[in-house]
């Protein structure tokens, strides 16, 4: 008589295709993957602890090392959750320079999640363009603060250098190349047929499912919900601001795929907007050396490259915060993993962790 | 554009037949509510058709030394607002029911409460730490928490390299 059984194999934490420090427990019958069980807190360093015991200006560095490749897009939505809970008013400029570096981020960090995607599914040629196009981002982020990570640029009250002439002319250079290398990634991968079947209908997702799961970001905005903070909260200048919110269909690797490739373009149109839109004037606000926010708490949210990113804060009228709890995007949308490698092959189960696109770093805080 | 928050007015009409709500008179509300009656308030809060909270935004719970709340923020894209629910807990034995009956999405968010601040969710499918080793002991996020350093393990000699240089 034939007898089959279930069996468990680790991928991870050291498996070269699981970004960082993702183990993942796969319960395997055959090839196919009945359960998929992430297990997390390899890179847990108390990011929350530590910041009960730093007053607000020590706490921003921190955010930069939440998710170290969109690490503008931390910054801003914490030095918003301060501004918020401490009544200062960010000047006008600085509101502008903010967006434009978000959304450089934005496009710096969907490289990479294409990148990683592409060399992960083999076409290492695909990741080396995609590195090759976000060196002229950094470029743009080493001239306005002098640093290619960790940034610590968008600061509390407005931005800590000014966008400058040269900041200026690399910006408009960059926005001249976004086209030109999207066609290039089109030729590359999407016309590509050994890249496609490897994504097309694999780990597929409805969009009640992923509601369900509370995802939030390209991961959700692929099954087909236009849900983008951007719009739907219109912080900062985003109000003012003419773009689209790219949806998938299917919800599946190739509908999250071109998900972040529009929405590259998308932002690349609001930076175009606000290099014609931006002001002159003041990049700082006039904010107190020792910052003492009233009592009370707040929950400030914005569109992080991966999703809902939230900073609730408590005060106790200190100059240090009593209670940070940050609302990680990367961190909620790990349980959609269980869903995606479900019933697919193994190799499958890769293609699947690297269009969640988590960053371990803002996974485990 | 901020999201508001839900009025005291509004919340008052929310109260209903519920009586452990109590909404304190501030600028954004929080509904406090006990744990008995706080399943069928996020059910009320989520399916009712004038009201439509599906999103869970925030999750987290914060230690005031005597109590432990556990704070909710959800929000409706239908009235575009926030509302708060927070339910005390009592810190030697907090216990409250999980919410993953409603939202199933808070699976990860209330094992991170569990593993950080010792907040145990009754009914949760899979009660575990989450970001801790699962032989760690305290909760780290609690005021009172002391973080014991393990004792170095004592310098040896490792080669002979300091030997060789004295001879």
């Amino acid at each position: 008589m034939k007898r089959t059984e279930t069996y468990l194999l680790n991928m991870g934490p050291q498996h070269p295709s699981t970004h960082g420090v993702l183990q993942v427990k796969l319960t395997l019958d055959g090839e196919r993957i009945l359960k998929a069980e992430p297990v997390l807190g390899y890179l847990h360093r108390g990011i929350e602890k530590l910041m009960e015991s730093r007053t607000y200006f020590q706490c921003l560095p921190y955010t930069d090392r939440l998710d170290y490749i969109s690490s503008m897009n931390n910054n801003f939505g914490f030095a918003m959750a301060v501004e918020e809970l401490a009544g200062i008013e960010v000047p006008r400029r600085a509101e502008f320079i903010r967006v434009i570096m978000a959304e450089l981020n934005r496009i710096n960090s969907h490289l990479i999640g294409i990148g990683t995607l592409a060399n992960d599914l083999g076409a290492s040629t695909g990741m080396l363009y995609c590195f090759r196009d976000r060196e002229y981002i950094l470029d743009i982020f080493n001239e306005v603060c002098g640093a290619r990570q960790t940034f610590h640029y968008i600061r509390i009250g407005g931005v800590a250098g000014d966008f400058t002439d040269k900041a200026r002319e690399l910006t408009e250079a960059f926005l001249e190349r976004v086209p030109k290398f999207l066609s290039e990634y089109d030729q590359l991968l999407t016309g590509n047929e050994i890249f496609t079947r490897r994504i097309i209908g694999i780990s597929a997702m409805t969009a009640k499912e992923a509601l369900d799961l509370n995802m939030t970001g390209p991961n959700l905005r692929a099954t087909g919900v236009a849900r983008d903070l951007r719009k739907l909260d219109g912080y900062s200048v985003y109000g003012e601001l003419d773009f689209d919110i790219p949806v998938g269909e299917h919800g599946d690797n190739w509908d999250r795929y071109q998900v972040k490739m529009k929405e590259m373009a998308e932002s690349a149109k609001i930076i175009r907007q606000c290099l014609d839109k931006m002001p002159e004037g003041l990049i700082m606000a006039k904010v107190p050396k020792m910052l003492k926010p009233p009592k009370g708490e707040v929950y400030s949210r914005t569109e992080g490259t991966r999703g809902e990113l939230g900073f609730y804060i408590v005060s106790d009228g200190t100059t240090k915060p009593y209670r940070v709890h940050i609302r990680r995007p990367s961190f909620v949308n790990m349980q959609g993993l269980d869903l995606m490698c479900r019933g697919m092959l193994i190799g499958d189960s890769v293609s699947a962790y690297s269009s969640i696109d988590p960053i371990m770093g803002e996974v485990d805080c | 554009m901020k999201q508001r928050y839900l009025t005291a007015e509004e919340l008052a009409r929310i109260k209903g037949n519920f009586y452990t709500v109590s909404i304190d008179e501030e600028e954004k509300p929080p509904i406090y509510v006990s744990p008995e009656e706080f399943i069928p308030l996020m059910q009320l809060l989520k399916t009712n058709p004038r009201l439509l909270f599906t999103h869970l935004s925030c999750l987290t719970a914060v230690d005031w030394k005597d109590t432990i709340d556990v704070v909710y923020y959800l929000f409706s894209e239908y009235l575009g607002a926030y509302v708060v629910v927070k339910v005390k807990t009592i810190r030697n034995h907090p216990e409250i029911p999980s919410v993953t009956s409603v939202f199933p999405g808070a699976e990860f968010e209330e094992r991170e409460v569990y593993d950080l601040m010792g907040v145990k969710f009754t009914g949760h499918p899979d009660m575990r730490r989450i970001l801790m080793p699962e032989d760690f002991k305290g909760h780290p996020l609690r005021k009172d928490f002391k973080y014991e350093k393990p004792a170095p393990p004592k310098a040896t000699r490792v080669s002979g390299e300091e030997e060789e240089a004295d001879a």
